[in-house]
């Protein structure tokens, strides 16, 4: 590989008409900074409507309106009373698919993954820069769908995230046809979207790294974002081909999952799943990844054990192809495979052992700057394992058939994905926001907005754990028509209180991220100084990232390296042995 | 071992059943429970005390009145701790799991608390290494942080240790997977079958041979939900319910489930006993003994339409004589009957 | 948008720096692993739903035969016929490229693939009118029915895709060989062939799978 320079004027003509002015800038342009920043403001607005959906979820369960009193009223003068049973089926399917479809994956992949991988590997944009782009429109198509099918006749889908054939393959079972229908188009274009994105990022990081940045010297955002993509590419067109089945059976009669005609209700979940559990693992690896960043960082210190972090990585790429029978250990799926899948599904918490354990050695000995980034990044790590210890009980299968399906798993699922994915998205966007739009965020209001999520989360989703102890059930529109939930409801409502005390504080968030962008601090190249090479660029960087590629010398993570006056040496700057004094050659590329 | 975990389930057990907690969490409760029908009883709950306390005080705290919703709810998350809870909620079971009656439910529980101890370990083990951690390792002017890379030896111990951890749970785990799932009913079970349907279930239980018809998935359809056929003599004195569960205490039950329509689930938190019923398939694996009497709801936990959150059912555990006695009182059912009706649904009640 | 001068432009990743494959075909071969997984799902599907039905009972009984009989029936032999011109079109579709590397146009080859690939989608066509005609079709037949018009139909569909590619090679290929492209090649690379080939190719390595479940075995 050669140090070539990077001819400024090839670059720029293959570019050219993507340097228009005005919105059109923005809408369409190819360059991976601004399909990084479209997918973020889109799924920043549909982590809004996703949150508003939950909101309204939870005020059903605390106030359902399905009571009838005997006087004819409806029995709770607090209920929302144009929430009917079917319409709290759509909510939570519609809040599941958004969060997971249209929110946590495109900020962790679409967002960050575009942002920051040409920008981490030393590149001057993706591979496919068309392709890139199209991702993005189809990503957007797929949410408009989505949304559109709140409008059509019977409503939107209603059979759950996880649409279990027959309920969702048969019209006269959902009454949902062209709502259920919908969601398998916009699941269809989504996963297409995702599949563009996988495999651009796996050519662009394979192939497109700036000379001496060997795989070992990648940081962990970028690792992670790497398997992810692996993960997506052989995950993804499974859903894809399932999607397809549920919806010829809805519209052309096909009996895939229809056991009145041979169908086998099980192949779909084994499909989903197949997919499913796999794609858990892609809402959290990229986040671990960036989290990695952001502690090194703010630890001023060395990943610790950084190949042993990347083949833990690696092995749960690996395993979490084999234990998606976790899911269905109680749904009459042969008893032996089940054990099988037990086995597997405990194997496969050993790598995020690691993980953890790793990330606790690296603050070991730092020296810990609170900044709203770290605490974001420290309270993932925790409510990381608060989730993934909650998946243990679930792993066990005796323990399973007691607590499969209840408010258990909604705990669990939360725990993950919002103290996991959604933390590590806070701690990275408090990270890379200056980078992104050259202002740094407020940090007294980002420490407020960190405060009260963290205690809202927990006041919300903790007490979940007990009600599914207490025998809830999920996905019940109205928890006190059971007597031996009635109990449980003061639980409930102050759940809800919590929830709404969680979505309100986001709007703190809000106002930050749009405030910053005028009157934030100007951020400077390298606000937290920090190695990797996008700190060696402008802050947002210019069109095609590096005036000339960049070279690699070193390991992602040099903070405090013994005998050097900064406490951080860049990726970029020759080793100091070229500098007998102890002074540091500063060869900063400045871009 | 034993002793531990059983040491610290009574002492959970001790601390929920106080009142400590209970009045520690009511202080976080300014609005009170709204649901008013105080006609029935909550089968959780000990008989004869507190039908009055599902009566609910909550026009005491009309705040929604004074302030209108929106500004109430503000209000109450303001005043969370400061004021004292009108809430009359149940004494027990509203902290941790539901008692268990039945004979497998101990093995659940005590995995349960195995996985408890050792989470609990795990997680307050980490969590305090971070907060020292946090603490000693503050960024100081003056302390730089300590360059490493790792450490390959505790790379090493930190990953065996887990394995085997994991291991032995997943071995424990499966050991009483299989007495559980996997090992023949006793022969003198007591058959019953459920069958589910949109929304509502179907009971079938064996008249004087103890013996049930044999059920067939591809035959189960609107007139025959149990797929029987007529002429099966076992099945002639067979009796139906719809919705009604009666089992003998202390006497083995062998569960038949199946489904009409789409996937239903057999779910009795008292029995710590989750089974889905999906169509196609009749599923005889699935049995348990009832150690106590009592009413239980049996409740279907597999999302399975817009009637779902209503799809329950009534369960009791009865004495054997009791038992006997409901069981002559009932007259057997034709095999293949008229179409049974499900809960309707109403959509809107304005 | 040609993606070919980015790469070259890093200088690591052009034909010349010795590397196997340029950016786009290291892009198509990741997506075919994608799209594999696209035909592994509904073909795991089908060996689930085929076991489920039991022996004997696939094809179910009444339903028009598809499967390879020996002495073969009319119906076999136009799907070997279709079988054997949509793996020729490979070649032909090879040995345009080979002629197009040594200076030639190709266009003799890449014509005879698109005609072929024409022809087997037609006789596509044909067969699934002619069972629906027997009264098989998407909703008949149970899962028979079903699998089998959805899995060709996923397939015709990539052959379809593949199909309008293959025209685009050959108009290409027909303006190189009225010299049209005045003085310079604008691709001398191939790239647009060649990852067309690559598509054409792995889709008829999917029929020689989906022939052989659907079909002999
Ligand atoms: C980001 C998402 C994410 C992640 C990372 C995980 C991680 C894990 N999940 Fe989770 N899971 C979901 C998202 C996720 N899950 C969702 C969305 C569902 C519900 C789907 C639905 O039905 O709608 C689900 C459901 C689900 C089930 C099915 C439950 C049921 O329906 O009955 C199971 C069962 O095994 C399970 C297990 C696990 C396990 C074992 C892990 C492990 O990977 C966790 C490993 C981590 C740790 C264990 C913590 C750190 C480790 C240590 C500190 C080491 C020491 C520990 C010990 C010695 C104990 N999950
Ligand atoms: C990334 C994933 C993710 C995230 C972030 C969340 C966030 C939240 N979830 Fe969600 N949830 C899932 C994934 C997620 N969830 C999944 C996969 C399921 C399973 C679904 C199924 O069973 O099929 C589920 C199910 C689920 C249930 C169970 C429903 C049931 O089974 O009946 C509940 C109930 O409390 C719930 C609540 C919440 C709440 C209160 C939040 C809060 O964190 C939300 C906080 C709010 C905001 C962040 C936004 C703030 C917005 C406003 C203040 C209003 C603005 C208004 C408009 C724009 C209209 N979720
Ligand atoms: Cu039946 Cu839910
Ligand atoms: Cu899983």
């Amino acid at each position: 590989m050669t140090t070539a320079t990077l001819p400024h004027a090839a670059t720029h003509s293959s570019h050219e008409h993507t340097e228009s002015s005005g919105w059109g800038k923005y809408l369409w342009s190819m360059d991976h900074k601004i399909i990084g920043l479209q997918y973020l403001f889109t799924s920043l607005l549909f982590l809004f409507v996703g949150g508003g959906l939950a909101l309204l979820l939870r005020w059903q369960l605390a106030y359902p309106s399905t009571q009838v009193m005997p006087n004819g009223d409806v029995g709770n003068p607090m209920s929302l009373a144009f929430i009917n049973p079917q319409f709290y089926n759509s909510l939570f399917t519609m809040h599941a698919t958004v969060m997971v479809f249209l929110v946590v994956m495109p900020l962790l992949i679409g967002a960050f993954g575009n942002y920051l991988i040409p920008l981490k590997i030393g590149a001057g944009d993706m591979a496919f820069p068309l392709i890139n782009e199209l991702s993005y429109w189809a990503y957007a198509l797929s949410g408009i769908i989505l949304m559109a099918s709140f409008l059509v006749a019977g409503g939107a889908a209603a059979g759950g995230w996880t649409s279990y054939a027959p309920l969702s393959s048969v019209a006269a079972y959902n009454n949902t046809q062209i709502g259920q229908s919908l969601w398998c188009v916009g699941i269809f274009i989504n996963g297409l979207a995702s599949i563009m994105g996988a495999f651009n990022y796996i050519t662009t990081i394979v192939n497109m790294r700036a000379p001496g940045m060997g795989f070992f010297r990648m940081p962990l955002a970028v690792w992670a974002l790497f398997i992810t993509a692996f993960l997506l590419l052989l995950a993804v067109p499974v859903l894809s081909a399932a999607a397809a089945m549920l919806f010829l059976d809805l519209n052309s009669g096909t009996n895939f999952f229809n056991p009145a005609h041979g169908g086998q209700p099980l192949l779909w979940q084994h499909l989903f799943w197949f997919f499913g559990h796999p794609e858990v693992y892609i809402m959290i690896l990229p986040a671990m990844g960036l989290v990695s960043d952001v502690l090194a960082i703010f630890a001023r210190k060395p990943i610790f054990g950084y190949r042993a972090m990347v083949y833990a990585m690696v092995a749960i790429g690996f395993l979490g192809f084999i234990v998606w029978g976790h899911h269905m250990f109680v749904s009459g799926m042969n008893l032996v495979l089940s054990a099988a899948f037990g086995v597997s599904t405990m194997v496969i918490a050993v790598p995020s052992a690691i993980k953890t354990f790793n990330w606790l050695g690296t603050l070991w000995g730092g020296s810990i700057r609170f900044t709203t980034a770290m605490l974001n990044a420290l309270a993932f790590v925790l409510m990381f394992v608060i989730g993934g210890l909650s998946g243990i009980f679930m792993a066990s299968t005796p323990v399973d058939i007691f607590v499969h399906h209840t408010y258990f798993i909604v705990a669990h699922i939360h725990y993950v994905l919002f103290g996991g994915s959604i933390f590590g998205i806070f701690a990275a966007l408090y990270t890379w926001y200056p980078k992104m739009f050259g202002r740094m965020l407020d940090e007294t209001l980002g420490k407020i907005h960190f405060a009260l999520t963290f205690v809202f989360f927990n006041l919300c989703f903790f007490p979940m754990h007990n009600v599914g102890l207490g025998g809830m059930m999920r996905r019940i529109a109205d928890p006190t028509a059971y007597e031996h939930l009635r109990a449980l409801q003061p639980i409930n409502q102050f759940i809800t209180l919590a929830a709404i005390g969680l979505g309100f504080s986001q709007f703190i968030f809000l106002w930050n991220f749009f405030r910053s962008l005028k009157v934030g601090a100007p951020a400077g190249n390298n606000p937290w100084e920090a190695t990797t090479l996008e700190w060696t660029v402008a802050s947002p960087p210019g069109h095609g990232n590096f005036g000339t590629t960049p070279t690699v010398y070193r390991g992602p993570y040099d903070y405090s390296v013994p005998g050097h006056v900064r406490d951080y040496i860049m990726q970029n700057e020759p080793p100091i042995s070229e500098s007998p004094s102890g002074k540091p050659k500063h060869a900063v590329a400045v871009g | 071992m034993e002793t531990l975990l059983c040491l610290i389930k009574d002492a959970l057990e001790v601390l929920t059943q106080s009142q400590g907690l209970l009045v520690l969490f009511k202080a976080f409760f300014p609005l009170t429970f709204p649901i008013r029908r105080a006609d029935v009883s909550c089968p959780r709950q000990k008989a004869g005390e507190g039908v009055e306390k599902w009566k609910i005080h909550w026009r005491l705290l009309p705040m929604h009145k004074l302030f209108g919703r929106p500004l109430s709810i503000f209000i109450t998350l303001i005043l969370l701790g400061l004021s004292s809870a009108q809430a009359e909620i149940r004494e027990t079971s509203v902290w941790w799991l539901p008692r268990n009656v039945n004979m497998f439910g101990h093995a659940i529980d005590f995995i349960f608390y195995v996985i408890l101890l050792l989470t609990g370990v795990t997680f307050i083990g980490v969590f305090s290494v971070m907060a020292f951690f946090l603490v000693k390792y503050r960024a100081r002017p003056g302390v730089p942080a300590i360059h490493s890379h790792g450490n390959n030896t505790l790379e090493v111990v930190w990953t065996t240790i887990p394995v085997f951890i994991f291991l032995g749970l997943a071995i424990y785990g499966n050991e009483e997977w299989s007495r559980m799932r996997r090992q023949t009913p006793p022969a003198d079970a007591l058959p019953v079958a459920v069958v589910g349907e949109q929304f509502g279930w179907n009971v079938r239980y064996p008249g004087a041979d103890g013996k049930l018809a044999k059920m067939d998935a591809k035959k189960i359809s609107k007139e025959n939900p149990f797929g029987v056929d007529p002429a099966d003599q076992d099945g002639l004195d067979d009796f139906t319910t719809y919705g009604e569960i009666v089992f003998p205490v202390n006497r083995p039950i062998r569960l038949y489930l199946g489904s009409k329509d789409v996937i239903h689930a057999f779910y009795v938190p008292e029995f710590r006993l989750y089974q889905d019923m999906v169509p196609g398939r009749v599923y005889d694996f699935v049995w348990l003994k009832a150690e106590a009497t009592g009413k239980f709801q049996l409740a279907c936990n597999q999302l399975c339409g817009q009637g779902h959150y209503k799809m329950f059912g009534k369960l009791s555990v009865v004495p054997v004589a009791e038992y006997e006695s409901w069981a002559k009182g009932k007259a057997p059912a034709p095999a293949v009957s008229g179409a049974t009706s499900g809960t309707p649904v109403v959509l809107n009640q304005r | 948008m040609s993606t070919t001068v980015i790469s070259s432009a890093h200088g690591i990743t052009s034909p010349s720096s010795g590397q196997r494959f340029t950016l786009p075909k290291f892009g198509m071969l990741v997506f075919l692993a994608s799209e594999a997984m696209l035909f592994a799902g509904l073909i795991g599907g089908y060996i689930v739903l085929r076991i489920a039905q039991g022996q004997g009972n696939w094809p179910p009984p009444g339903a028009p035969e598809i499967g390879v009989k020996i002495p073969p029936t009319f119906l076999n032999w136009v799907m070997i016929a279709n079988t054997i011109i949509l793996l020729s079109s490979s070649m032909t579709y090879h040995w345009g490229e080979v002629r197009m590397r040594k200076g030639g146009s190709g266009l003799i080859g890449y014509a005879l693939t698109a005609l072929f690939g024409v022809i087997f989608l037609g006789v596509q066509a044909w067969e699934w009118m002619h069972l629906k005609h027997e009264g098989m079709w998407f909703n008949t037949y149970g899962t028979y029915g079903s699998c089998f018009f959805t899995m060709t139909g996923f397939h015709g569909l990539h052959v379809f895709l593949g199909l309008l590619a293959i025209l685009l090679t050959v108009w290409r290929s027909a303006l190189r060989q009225m010299k049209l492209f005045s003085g310079q090649t604008p691709d001398p690379s191939h790239t647009f062939e060649e990852l067309t080939g690559y598509y054409w190719h792995f889709v008829d390595v999917v029929w020689i799978f989906l022939y052989s479940i659907l079909y002999v075995l």
